[in-house]
């Protein structure tokens, strides 16, 4: 009997100590800001955080790694990320586009060592992708009508000082030169 | 009461403000036609529209003018203020696609950031820049490009005739060098040099940007683009990350060298191209770069190896030395992030960019600063004084330096320079003060400062959309004041005020 509860106790501590440091590292990621890392970068430096922001322009390849910038609306930063893992992402914000929101687990380095010094995050795993959007970009009608009232009096004032100041005249002189050449 | 203006001073004034107006205004054709590349409609509307206040602009001033065209000779004060008004009028005219975008909170967050591009300095106040057009990131890096190389020298390269006194306004914009005898000649000599480094520049960054895993597409404009800012010593790049988006020290190293070059002067290019290479190592300028740029390294290295945070050599030359190249070339090129120099550098580093940023690159180049051919001169000045206390009385002896040729160090060359040296550290100090009223520590204060009046670029934090207001427009004046190296502007403020005088007497 002694022996039994001796082996149903030491099985739960087993549980327990197996268990506790999952749950404990679990609890210690923090979702943070990208400003959050820069401005309390020692605070945060070889830290595993949480960060989410829209991924940008294209993955970079670095044989079978990539980079890949994300800004999170407070700030941009590169993440470096085995290129499996950064073909994931399917649309990069520019200009037309809203790229995807990536949530990462990731380790914030101050100055990585590896990539001569560069403050960046290196990736651990995707927590969510939410797929991006395009932009909707439309012309101001407003400056479309200006921009067609100003064209017609920068006509007209292009007439008006290439005729005071003679250029029609010069212009009509080199014609009748020409003329009288052929 | 005496008058300096004329009527017909204010015709010539006027004319040729239009005509460098009516040539720079032609470049916005570049981004409208990057627009209709990448279907950027609205920014293309934008830009259709500025051309036009532009050239209407352009048009207005030239009319009123024309008649002073041929018939009255451009004197020095013509000249000064044909580059000061230009500048001034052409920032107000290029700010309006920057601000129609929407990428701009205020029309002055614009002009603030037109005139850094103009003085390729390199700050700026844009938001959300990850998303901007393609087509007005080539606005903004054209501006540099032609900042740097200067939009005067741009349109005396299209001069139509020689036409009596164009170095005068030549030299407004404040150039000096005098490649061939004809002033268009020398602009066009300039111009041929930059777009040969454009192309053989933007065709290394294409490929490295390919290297890199950028698509063609992406690493032809971002090539482009870091060219412009590198050779121009601006520092705008696309994104908003600036150089530390690419993560690549390849890319960094194709930078170094062409911030390095576009630091230099522009006669020193055009001697080495003539077959004269002993220029390298004999020209002042160069000399004054080299012991300044090796002395201010060797400290930074020691106080950032001291420091700990950048630990092997790759980490201390890629943050370290690639920040001091660019401070010192006023490039302000930055692969860390601005806050990180305030809290990751330590007083003594920012002192050691503080004190590069003023001294900035070459005269006569792209680059801001108080200029390495100042500090050569200054420096040799106190070395002959010394020697001269030291030696017999009855010894006279004529010092020389040697900057393209071999120059008699006379006291005008001497007071020349201690002018232009006392108007930058006046213009820092006083940034320096404003940046403290405002709150900011002083070494930040400083620092900013350095950057804004020197053309540099780098910023320290300071710089953001929510600094406030009366920093801003002096960080606007000091960016004009050290680019067009103060005379031209003041000349300018000389001939408003006597405009107003001359107004108020008459009523």
């Amino acid at each position: 009997m002694e022996k039994k509860l001796i082996f149903i106790i030491g099985i739960c501590l087993s549980i327990l100590m197996w268990g506790y440091p999952i749950q404990g590292h679990a609890q210690s990621l923090k979702s943070v800001t990208l400003n959050q890392l820069i401005e309390e970068s020692g605070k945060y430096d070889g830290e595993a955080v949480i960060v989410n922001g829209e991924a940008l322009v294209e993955i970079m390849e670095r044989g079978n790694d990539a980079w890949v910038n994300i800004n999170d609306g407070t700030n941009a930063m590169g993440i470096f990320m085995p290129l499996e893992e950064a073909k994931k992402i399917k649309l990069f914000g520019e200009y037309h586009t809203l790229g995807d929101k990536i949530e990462i687990e990731a380790v914030f380095n101050r100055s990585c060592k590896i990539h001569g010094g560069d403050m960046e995050l290196h990736f651990i795993k995707y927590k969510n992708i939410t797929p991006g959007q395009d932009r909707v970009t439309q012309i101001n009608k407003q400056n479309l009508a200006l921009a067609i009232g100003l064209t017609i009096i920068t006509i007209l004032m292009t007439f008006y000082y290439m005729s005071v100041s003679g250029q029609f005249k010069r212009m009509a002189k080199g014609i009748e030169h020409f003329k009288q050449r052929k | 009461m005496r008058t300096y203006f004329n009527l017909v001073d204010l015709k010539v004034i006027h004319y040729y403000t239009g005509f460098v107006t009516l040539i720079t205004a032609g470049l916005l054709v570049i981004p409208m036609i990057t627009a209709l590349l990448f279907s950027e409609w609205p920014m293309f509307v934008d830009l259709f529209l500025t051309l036009n206040v532009a050239l209407m602009t352009a048009l207005i001033f030239m009319s009123i003018g024309r008649k002073a065209k041929m018939a009255a000779r451009i004197q020095w004060k013509h000249g000064l203020i044909i580059s000061a008004l230009s500048w001034f009028i052409l920032m107000m005219i290029s700010a309006l696609p920057y601000f129609l975008s929407g990428h701009y909170m205020s029309y002055l967050d614009a002009t603030f950031d037109v005139m850094s591009g103009f003085t390729t300095t390199g700050v700026t106040l844009s938001m959300d820049m990850d998303h901007m057009p393609m087509s007005l990131n080539m606005w903004r890096h054209i501006i540099t490009f032609v900042g740097g190389q200067g939009m005067v020298v741009l349109a005396l390269s299209f001069l139509f005739q020689q036409t009596h006194g164009a170095y005068k306004i030549y030299v407004g914009e404040a150039k000096d060098v005098e490649l061939v005898p004809s002033v268009k000649g020398t602009a066009r000599i300039i111009w041929m040099i930059s777009l040969a480094y454009l192309f053989v520049g933007t065709v290394a960054l294409w490929i490295n940007g390919m290297m890199i895993g950028l698509n063609p597409v992406n690493a032809f404009f971002h090539g482009m683009f870091i060219f412009a800012s590198s050779w121009s010593t601006g520092g705008f790049a696309p994104m908003s990350q600036n150089m530390l988006f690419y993560h690549s020290f390849s890319y960094e190293i194709v930078t170094i060298l062409f911030m390095i070059l576009g630091s230099f002067n522009f006669g020193l290019h055009y001697a080495i191209l003539k077959g004269n290479r002993k220029e390298v190592y004999k020209n002042i300028e160069i000399q004054s770069f080299f012991v300044t740029l090796v002395g201010s390294g060797i400290f930074l290295t020691l106080w950032l190896k001291k420091d700990g945070l950048y630990s092997n050599v790759e980490m201390i030359f890629r943050k370290g030395i690639y920040h001091l190249l660019s401070a010192h070339t006023t490039t302000g090129f930055g692969s860390v992030y601005a806050k990180q120099f305030a809290s990751d550098w330590g007083d003594f580093g920012i002192l050691i960019l503080i004190v590069v940023m003023l001294i900035g690159g070459s005269a006569c180049s792209t680059a801001g600063g108080i200029k390495g051919l100042r500090v050569g001169i200054l420096f040799k000045a106190l070395m002959a004084e010394i020697r001269k206390n030291l030696r017999s009385e009855r010894r006279i002896n004529i010092e020389k330096y040697h900057h393209i040729k071999d120059n008699v160090l006379d006291d005008a060359t001497i007071k020349a320079s201690a002018i232009i040296t006392l108007c930058y550290i006046v213009l820092f100090t006083v940034g320096t003060a404003i940046g403290c009223f405002y709150g900011y520590p002083l070494i930040q204060s400083a620092f900013e400062s350095a950057s804004t009046a020197g053309n540099v670029g780098l910023s320290i934090g300071i710089t953001n959309v929510a600094m406030p207001t009366g920093l801003k427009i002096y960080y606007i004046i000091a960016m004009y004041l050290g680019r067009l190296e103060f005379l031209s502007v003041f000349a300018l403020i000389g001939f408003m005020i006597g405009g107003v005088k001359t107004i108020w007497k008459r009523n």
